[in-house]
């Protein structure tokens, strides 16, 4: 309706304000490239600290059992770091109230904030999981149905993203604000967490007859982005106005 | 507006509410203690290994934990319902009255949630033999507690007072949705060693199904009730501290207008002095102390232009 108003017509679409924002977030990261750097930094070390962990752990079978879980944790705790990150430099010169005087819809805001996160986060796992198989795996017989990860690492990531960038939005300008996406983060997505690690496990160890575990622990995860986004989105327009 | 204006006639049914809900979950722990029959094993209807050990079937008195544990938790999961229900009646109105409620609310679902936690970890203990199991209706209600303590985190964490009630309402919703998640968590996970309680046949005999609905029904009664109260409470408080802001701005605004009046008077007096120090041309009567003349004539001079 807005967009018959005299004065209107040349009105961006939301999808060119979408790709806007977007185009904002990659290039800015392109240039300075803060974000993967240290996210990139951090997943290796956190490898690192498995490598001690692991230390004793002679056997790559039982491995095999728990990288699955392993795999999530190095996630989680990457993305906490990144989440915090990608609205380090939103605060920054006002550039989150620049954005918000713009006569843009608050849902295209999140939408492709939370876009940029999941593209930030699929080029650190595209990193980080290669990365992962070389430390720990190598030796390892895989199942044959090691390459269905795949589908979990991408219903988990864009789980993460969606309430992630509700999430840090909100504590961005908070007192304590690292500790305190982690504190929000971590159990919001708890189902998210459990689904996707049963489902990896699944896919991981690939013992004949266990593969309904992995597809209602895909549903479920599915079902949970679904809503979460959902209401991530709805929400949205909350957390920034004012 | 004050808090009895506020008042509902929801208020004359709190003392009620609170006796008969006490008087019930009392006669519900006699009636567990007395008439109700011990349990072979756990409340299950098949041995079930956990940590490597086989549940017992003897007579268990650590059952008894029942009859006060799913109360409770029933009452946290209805209680925080309405924390919800406030946040999303704050962001719809953005009345702070709301905000105030949501997190009474959340107050008294945190009692309940650590009432459930506590005596859920001793049923563990006790009947399962480990202190704690991953177990489906475990890890979520543990989520809960984690998000309910979250909750108040994310308060202090805030200043702003109106920022701090939008993003509380945000995140008690986001909350909220891993309560059902772990009411429904049995049902929906069959393997589950958690019992399905809440169903038309919950199979339990008459002697053992009264003192656990007289205990439901009771703790239900005083959850309301405690929630009434803590909302009078802090109803109260937040008028309180309304009251001492209205106070110290009437202090303010009594000894902005004393200054002005004692100003008055002394530009009144420099008037007078600098009439006579003029008429008589002598300024040794004032210049005993010329700063203080200075200072007293010079913001008589505009106010004299006005």
């Amino acid at each position: 309706m807005a967009d018959r108003m005299p004065g209107n017509e040349h009105r961006p679409s939301k999808f060119a304000q979408y790709r806007a924002l977007l185009a904002k977030d990659l290039r800015q990261e392109i240039r300075t490239r803060e974000m993967l750097t240290s996210m990139v930094v951090y997943a290796l070390l956190v490898l690192t600290v498995y490598g001690a962990a692991l230390s004793q752990v002679g056997d790559r079978v039982q491995v095999v059992a728990f990288a699955g879980g392993m795999l999530w944790a190095l996630i989680v705790f990457t993305s906490l770091l990144g989440l915090n990150r990608s609205f380090a430099h939103e605060t920054e010169s006002g550039c989150l109230e620049g954005i918000l005087l713009a006569p843009v819809d608050r849902s295209v805001i999140f939408l492709a904030k939370a876009t940029s996160n999941l593209v930030f986060l699929t080029v650190v796992e595209l990193i980080c999981v290669p990365l992962f198989f070389i430390f720990f795996l190598s030796g390892a017989e895989l199942a044959p149905t090691t390459p269905m990860i795949v589908l979990p690492l991408v219903v988990g990531t864009v789980g993460v993203a969606g309430v992630g960038t509700l999430l840090s939005t909100m504590t961005i300008d908070t007192r304590g604000r690292d500790v305190l996406l982690a504190i929000l983060l971590i159990p919001v997505i708890f189902p998210l967490l459990y689904a996707c690690v049963s489902a990896c496990s699944v896919a991981f160890v690939g013992v004949e007859g266990t593969f309904g575990t992995f597809w209602t622990s895909l549903a479920v995860a599915a079902a949970y982005d679904v809503i979460m986004v959902a209401a991530a989105w709805g929400l949205y327009e909350f957390v920034v106005e004012g | 507006m004050t808090y009895k204006a506020n008042q509902r006639p929801l208020d004359a049914l709190v003392p009620v509410a609170l006796v008969l809900g006490v008087a019930l979950v009392i006669v519900g722990v006699v009636w567990t203690f007395t008439l109700a029959p011990l349990v072979q094993g756990a409340e299950l209807s098949e041995p079930v290994v956990i940590a490597g050990q086989q549940v017992t079937t003897k007579l268990l008195l650590s059952q008894k934990i029942f009859y006060l544990h799913v109360p409770v938790a029933v009452s946290s999961f209805a209680v925080m319902a309405f924390a919800a229900f406030w946040s999303i009646r704050l962001l719809m109105t953005g009345d702070r009255a709301f905000d105030v409620r949501a997190k009474t609310a959340m107050e008294v679902t945190l009692v309940f949630v650590a009432a459930t936690m506590i005596s859920g970890d001793l049923w563990t203990c006790f009947e399962w033999g480990v202190w704690w199991v991953w177990e489906p209706r475990l890890t979520t209600y543990f989520i809960l507690t984690l998000l309910v303590i979250g909750y108040f985190i994310l308060r202090n964490a805030i200043e702003d007072p109106e920022r701090r009630a939008r993003f509380s309402a945000v995140f008690c919703i986001v909350a909220f949705v891993d309560a059902p998640i772990s009411f429904l968590i049995t049902r929906l996970v069959p393997s589950s060693i958690h019992p399905v309680v809440f169903r038309t046949d919950s199979g339990l005999p008459p002697m053992m199904l009264i003192p656990f609905l007289l205990g439901l029904f009771g703790m239900l009664l005083m959850a309301f009730a405690l929630t009434r109260i803590a909302l009078a409470i802090n109803a109260r408080a937040a008028e309180v501290e309304e009251l001492k802001a209205r106070l110290e701005e009437q202090d303010a605004q009594a000894q902005r207008a004393a200054a002005q009046e004692a100003l008055d008077r002394l530009r009144a007096a420099g008037v007078r002095v600098s009439d006579s120090a003029s008429s008589a041309h002598t300024p040794e009567v004032v210049g005993s102390n010329p700063d203080s003349e200075r200072s007293v004539a010079a913001p008589d001079s505009p106010s004299k232009e006005v």
